[in-house]
């Protein structure tokens, strides 16, 4: 017998069972695993494109007959790499415990610490590491000893100049590519804490 | 209407057993609306995992939302409206991507979304999924008695040409389902 829609859609209906609620997942569960585990393949395809880039330095720097530099850069890009592979171990090892809020809080601890940490690091560390890479290129040349004959007050100013020309750069490097990479990762999980503490709290 | 209760008492603390959706807000809320999530999310889902992920994450955009419900409309329309901006997003989203049958294969359809105990109403789910997301949204309105103007709200599209629009729908479905309908 021929039915009309209107007919099949409310005899369809009738039944209970056809509307059967469905069981609820712990939704907040899933939501804080899905996003971090995409932060963690995130971050480890960000750190793999450390090796490349070594290469690359290597390469680039050794065509234009800075073997020494080359390898110089290489194995600071190894290092970051090593010491990146390091933190996301550390990351790793964050357990679910029993409340995905506290798994985020303590995650979201976590790569505020990172953060801290690679801050102080290219802030301190790449002045230092820059200048040795600048002593590797200059070494031979004119310029270097034009360095040398300068006044030591001169040279103090020129080598704290260029450092912290350094360290701004890295560090504005450092978190303009932290933004772009992961600022909607660390939004998210913003995002998802302030949910999760707004329902503990009400 | 249903007056909003939001205990400060009704939630619980997180934690892997208890789920915020267990709450008093859910009984009360929206468990007496879930046929309306329940007929929304069938029409935008093929699979039962879609269809539970989905209507969890209605679930939880009401809850979310709760505060923006001002009492202007039915607190039904509300979750109509909920129900349907989920179910587009997370469609367009494309982390729940569609299949769309290239010809009329509505029995496989049928057999692959067996989700009703009556046959008609799998067959007439299946033959919905057919048409385009705007055009599954205005006929489970219109299905659900909405009126022209309820339909144009949520739908977010014109009064005038709801009813030209249903007519064109009906036609479409009644061709799909091939004389099973009148």
């Amino acid at each position: 017998m021929e039915k009309s829609i209107e007919q099949m859609w409310s005899n369809g209906f009738l039944k209970d069972e056809s509307l059967l609620v469905p069981k609820i997942n712990d939704l907040y569960n899933q939501k804080s695993q899905l996003l971090i585990e995409k932060f963690k393949r995130t971050y480890s395809i960000d750190n793999k494109s450390m090796i490349p880039l070594g290469l690359a330095f290597f390469a680039i720097s050794a065509f234009y007959g800075y073997l020494l530099l080359g390898v110089y850069l290489m194995l600071l890009t190894l290092t970051m790499f090593f010491l990146n592979r390091k933190k996301l171990k550390e990351l790793e090892s964050i357990s679910i415990g029993s409340s995905s809020y506290e798994y985020l809080l303590e995650y979201r601890q976590m790569i505020k610490k990172t953060v801290t940490f690679y801050t102080r690091l290219l802030g301190f560390g790449l002045p230092v590491m820059g200048m040795i890479g600048y002593y590797l290129y200059f070494k031979d040349t004119p310029k270097f000893q034009e360095f040398l004959g300068q006044d030591s007050g001169d040279k103090v100013l020129i080598v704290l100049g260029i450092g912290i020309m350094l360290a701004i750069i890295g560090v504005g490097a450092y978190k303009i590519t932290t933004h772009f990479v992961y600022g909607r990762f660390v939004r998210k999980m913003e995002e998802l804490i302030r949910d999760m503490k707004e329902l503990r709290e009400e | 209407m249903l007056v909003l209760r939001c205990n400060k008492s009704n939630f619980q603390p997180l934690n892997r057993k208890r789920t915020i959706l267990s709450s008093d807000f859910y009984t009360n809320s929206i468990l007496p609306y879930a046929p309306i999530i329940i007929k929304i999310c069938r029409a935008y889902t093929n699979c039962q995992e879609d269809y539970e992920d989905y209507y969890q994450e209605v679930c939880l955009q009401v809850w979310k939302s709760r505060n923006n419900f001002k009492g202007n409309a039915q607190w039904s329309t509300w979750i109509y409206r909920i129900s349907l901006n989920v179910c587009l997003t997370l469609l367009k989203k494309g982390k729940k991507k569609e299949e769309f049958p290239t010809d009329n294969i509505l029995a496989a359809e049928v057999e692959k979304n067996n989700f009703f105990t009556e046959d008609s109403l799998n067959l007439l789910y299946a033959a919905i999924k057919q048409l385009s997301e705007v055009d599954r949204a205005v006929i489970l309105l219109y299905l659900e008695e909405k009126s022209y103007k309820e339909i144009a709200e949520i739908t977010g599209t014109s009064a005038n040409n709801i009813g030209v629009r249903i007519t064109r729908i009906k036609s479409r479905l009644k061709k799909l389902l091939d004389g099973k309908i009148n």
